[in-house]
């Protein structure tokens, strides 16, 4: 299978989009097959990303040429049936023709931002079902501790806490192969997250009102 | 000094378990969906500040890694807030 996915990179090397005919073939074939390794899995939704984004470039210059063509044509059609003075028209025109570029480029980056997205997370989840000796490369909140570092001392001990307890709990999820579950965990304790925040503001207030003590 | 829904709750379920040393998650799991994730700690944070809880943060052993977890022990003043939230509620009941 390895030689046969080679052999495949060598025979579509002179394609354009050759990266993302190639792994969509290497997908399929592999599609049943429990002799590929994960990390060859992997490298396979990499490329079919880059290839994505190689084929979401190439339609927007597409859509774009397209516009332009479409605009340049209207424009001298104008210009040859009216008479000279109604640059008001063609400044409208213009600026319209603008904005649908504009419009149509943010949708194109929009769209592969979803698309990437969608396959970053079937990578990770891939990465987290099939990995051999199951170790987070990287635990929830990680992130949200570094920024933690930064706060007052009494803050960050309610961020610890909550994110060591969300960390338990997502382990044992984990542990048990309860995925979603695992997932909601972290959704559960953003939300959570949320809540205290909300209580620390509500507790400043408190203070400031005279209803609690206030802290040095 | 006044005394919530949720610290009454927290005091009366640290009360139960023996006066003994609890963590957050415990105190969660205890409650039965009595309490919050998220407003546990600060709940804790703000009983802590009135002197009704006391915490410290548990010893791990070396080979373990991780966030080390805080463990909370009711005070003598918890404990009579408790008793007199408890009169309260079953004067208010009778009445």
């Amino acid at each position: 299978m390895k030689d046969e996915f080679y052999y495949i990179q060598k025979k579509y090397r002179k394609i354009k989009h050759r990266r993302l005919t190639r792994t969509l073939y290497f997908l399929f074939k592999i599609s049943n097959s429990n002799q590929v390794s994960l990390k060859e899995k992997i490298k396979a939704i990499k490329s079919i990303k880059r290839g994505l984004f190689n084929v979401g470039k190439a339609s927007l210059s597409c859509i774009r040429i397209c516009f332009f063509l479409v605009g340049l044509f209207l424009l001298l059609l104008f210009l040859e049936t009216t008479t000279a003075g109604s640059s008001a028209y063609i400044i409208t025109t213009i600026r319209l023709y603008t904005l649908i570029i504009i419009m149509s480029i943010l949708l194109g980056i929009l769209v592969g931002w979803i698309v990437i997205g969608i396959l970053a997370v079937i990578e990770y989840t891939l990465k987290i079902k099939f990995s051999p000796n199951k170790t987070l490369t990287k635990p929830p909140a990680s992130f949200l501790l570094k920024i933690a570092l930064l706060l007052p001392e009494k803050y960050r001990k309610d961020i610890e806490q909550n994110i060591s307890d969300m960390r338990l709990e997502y382990c044992e999820a984990l542990s048990e192969k309860k995925i979603c579950r695992a997932r909601f965990i972290v959704a559960f304790y953003y939300i959570g997250l949320c809540w205290s925040v909300v209580m620390w503001i509500s507790d400043k207030a408190k203070e400031v009102v005279g209803l609690l003590p206030k802290k040095n | 000094m006044l005394l919530s829904k949720t610290e009454a709750l927290i005091l009366q379920i640290m009360s139960e378990n023996g006066f003994r040393e609890v963590y957050g998650l415990e105190l969660l799991k205890l409650s039965n969906g009595g309490i919050k994730r998220g407003t546990i700690y600060t709940t804790l944070q703000r009983m802590e500040d009135k002197g009704f809880v006391v915490s410290r943060q548990e010893e791990k052993p070396d080979d373990v890694s991780g966030i080390p977890r805080r463990l909370y022990e009711i005070t003598g003043t918890g404990q009579r807030a408790l008793q007199a939230y408890e009169l309260i509620v079953i004067n208010t009941v009778v009445a």
